[in-house]
């Protein structure tokens, strides 16, 4: 029992790690440089070291590279600032 | 840091401050109780160990079952399981009175080996998962240091029929070989 | 930034650091080996392997967890911070090492896959003295293995640095599997105390030095709300306003009387929320928030170099007057603005959106009106 479940874990670990990989090979090639411009001519050992972390974390990845543009960053007086210059 | 990362901070801090003790403490509490050794004597034995001593009974894996069979007779071997993922060999159990011995005499790759002994098992108080699984009341006599022969002084409880020495890798939480003293010596493996 | 990425920005700090770190470390595991096989020639070479790199990482990490608070406590320390991520990396390697040695080791020879072997090979879950260690290991190696694949400043500016150390504090959780790990691990084998009491020694050492910087900064913003003039902390900073000293300016507060800031230095206040930094610098006076944009390091704690607020963890640099990195860089922090009246510094609460030009105020200004 304890077995099968260890088993299917480590088969959905797999298939998400998989997917994670078809991700980055795009997303280092092209997406990354369409959201963060440093990213644009980053050298070959910049993307030999983020590549495992993309493959690990990309979900977080999808939506600034859906939407071209980088994710921005929230505090409260970032949020405030924002709310002030709506009003 | 900005401020809610900083009071996430604080919190996560707190809450380590007080469940890593709490981990550490119960864990050396519950640490099996160790009999005192006497060094010089030991060292002694230790030297011996290899000398004259009979060979009382042997643990063999599956995969060196054959060879055992044709190396043993075949009656002193009791075994019907595989221990998962492990690389032993044969253990040579020795007993002397006061001190229990081993021998690894096929190569090990199990560097993680103690050494109990185990009082007679009440009725009924067989820990749950069968033989291969540690009473609670079990005496650590010491780690096993790799390839040496070693020997273990035994605790001063009463040895008698039912008590075992066995011999419990700790990354598999189980007994890999055991050995009664008195009676027929026997060999305990459970299968998976 | 404002620069292409490459693997690791080099410069003459960070090779002295990981060249004095690689030395320690090798250091280290020779003398675990070379004392090990004194003390226990029968031991294998695995064996010692196994050992040396598993303490190696738990030592390694009880330093990397140690410089935040020494930093806090103290800024001779604020060095060891500069290339903190390195050694986080390196704890994560050494602990791979072990992990990798111990599952060839322990696992690798049965007929079952050796990573599901580590999770079901030990039923114990009833017992603490036999409770199945192993996999708290492999967690927290799983969580330093994140920390390590995120730690390129790409993941900076791209997760943002408040989810990035939302992410990076798991090094908590890690570390309390990693006593977990040791305590019913190698700790239920060891007959000698000496091990026991070393762990024991770490963690206090650790736990105080987090419990000190701790109350060191809730100290910080208990004294800056007492400042502005508010009811205590406990009033929130959101009654921080009225503290005002005349009506047309209700929103300005209070900060501290010009002479209380150091030239070239700043005094914190929290409004809206959280920190500001407020410096004073050539007779003038501006205010930012006080988290950089980089890592959300303090850079009240810094100093004015060159004309730009500098940050003391990694040197990121703003202009006074609107928060901005200066080109070719991007980073910003929002702005305040800034009143001086009758010999004191004021600020209005509200934060100005990241690189709002604000005019700086002047000593001068304020004479007059006092």
């Amino acid at each position: 029992m304890l077995v099968t479940i260890v088993e299917g874990g480590l088969v959905a670990l797999g298939v998400y790690l998989a997917a994670g990989v078809l991700f980055a090979v795009p997303f280092l090639l092209n997406g990354a440089g369409r959201i963060d411009q440093d990213a644009a001519g980053g050298s070959r050992g910049f993307k030999l070291l983020v590549f495992p972390g993309v493959v690990a974390l990309w979900p977080l990845l999808v939506g600034p590279w859906r939407r071209s543009r980088q994710r921005t960053e929230r505090s409260p007086h970032r949020d405030a600032a924002i709310a002030g210059d709506r009003r | 840091m900005i401020a809610p990362l900083r009071s996430r901070h604080r919190r996560l801090t707190l809450l380590l401050a007080v469940t890593a003790p709490v981990v550490f403490v119960s864990a050396l509490a519950s640490r099996s109780p160790v009999p005192p050794m006497e060094g010089n004597e030991l060292a002694d034995l230790q030297n011996r160990l290899t000398a004259d001593a009979i060979p009382v009974t042997t643990y063999v894996l599956p995969e060196h079952l054959e060879f055992a069979r044709s190396w043993w007779p075949a009656d002193s071997i009791r075994t019907t399981g595989s221990g998962t993922g492990m690389g032993m060999g044969m253990v040579e159990w020795r007993w002397d009175g006061r001190f229990v011995g081993l021998r690894l005499t096929l190569s090990t790759s199990a560097p993680d080996l103690l050494v109990y002994f185990v009082p007679p098992a009440g009725t009924g108080d067989e820990p749950r998962g069968g033989a291969e699984l540690l009473a609670d009341d079990a005496v650590l006599l010491g780690s096993f240091d790799g390839v040496e022969a070693q020997f273990f002084e035994l605790p001063a409880l009463p040895v008698m029929d039912g008590s075992r020495a066995v011999l419990y890798s700790l990354a598999h939480g189980r007994i890999v070989s055991s050995w009664s003293f008195g009676g027929m010596a026997t060999v305990e493996s459970r299968g998976d | 930034m404002g620069h292409s990425y490459r693997a690791v920005g080099w410069n003459r700090q960070k090779r002295v650091y990981d060249l004095a770190l690689i030395a320690g470390i090798v250091l280290y595991l020779a003398t675990f080996v070379g004392v090990g096989f004194t003390l226990h020639p029968g031991a294998t070479a695995e064996t010692m392997l196994i050992r040396a790199l598993g303490t190696g990482a738990f030592l390694l990490l009880h330093l990397v967890l140690a410089i935040g608070p020494l930093c806090r406590v103290d800024s001779r320390f604020l060095p060891l911070l500069y290339n903190r991520r390195h050694l986080g990396v390196a704890t994560f390697v050494l602990g791979l090492l072990h992990g990798g040695f111990a599952l060839v080791q322990f696992h690798a020879l049965g007929d079952l896959n050796p990573l599901v072997s580590v999770f079901v090979s030990n039923p114990r879950v009833d017992s603490v003295a036999q409770f199945p260690f192993q996999p708290l290991g492999v967690i927290a190696l799983v969580i330093l293995f994140l920390m390590a694949a995120t730690s390129h400043d790409f993941w900076l500016a791209n997760l943002t640095a408040p989810v990035w150390k939302s992410l990076h504090m798991l090094v908590y959780l890690a570390y309390l599997l990693l006593v977990g790990h040791v305590s019913l691990g190698v700790l239920q084998a060891e007959t000698s105390p000496v091990l026991a009491g070393a762990v024991g020694i770490g963690m206090a050492g650790l736990l105080a030095l987090h419990l000190l910087a701790g109350a060191s900064e809730v100290a910080v913003d208990r004294g800056r709300d007492a400042a502005t003039g508010a009811a205590g902390s406990a009033a929130g900073h959101s009654s921080l306003g009225l503290s005002s000293l005349r009506e047309e300016d209700s929103a300005f507060v209070d900060v501290c009387a010009v002479s209380e800031i150091d030239e070239k230095r700043a005094r914190l206040v929290s409004v809206a929320g959280d920190r500001v930094a407020v410096f004073r610098y050539d007779g003038k006076f501006s205010a930012v928030s006080n988290a950089c944009q980089h890592q959300n390091g303090p850079l009240g704690e810094g100093c004015v170099i060159d004309g730009l607020i500098t940050c003391p963890w990694h040197g990121y640099q703003y202009r006074p007057l609107d928060g901005a990195s200066p080109e070719p860089f991007t980073e910003k922090v929002p702005t305040f603005r800034v009143q001086i009246r009758s010999g004191r510094v004021l600020i209005d609460p509200t934060p100005l959106p990241a690189g709002t030009p604000v005019e700086p105020a002047l000593i001068g200004e304020g004479a007059s009106d006092g």
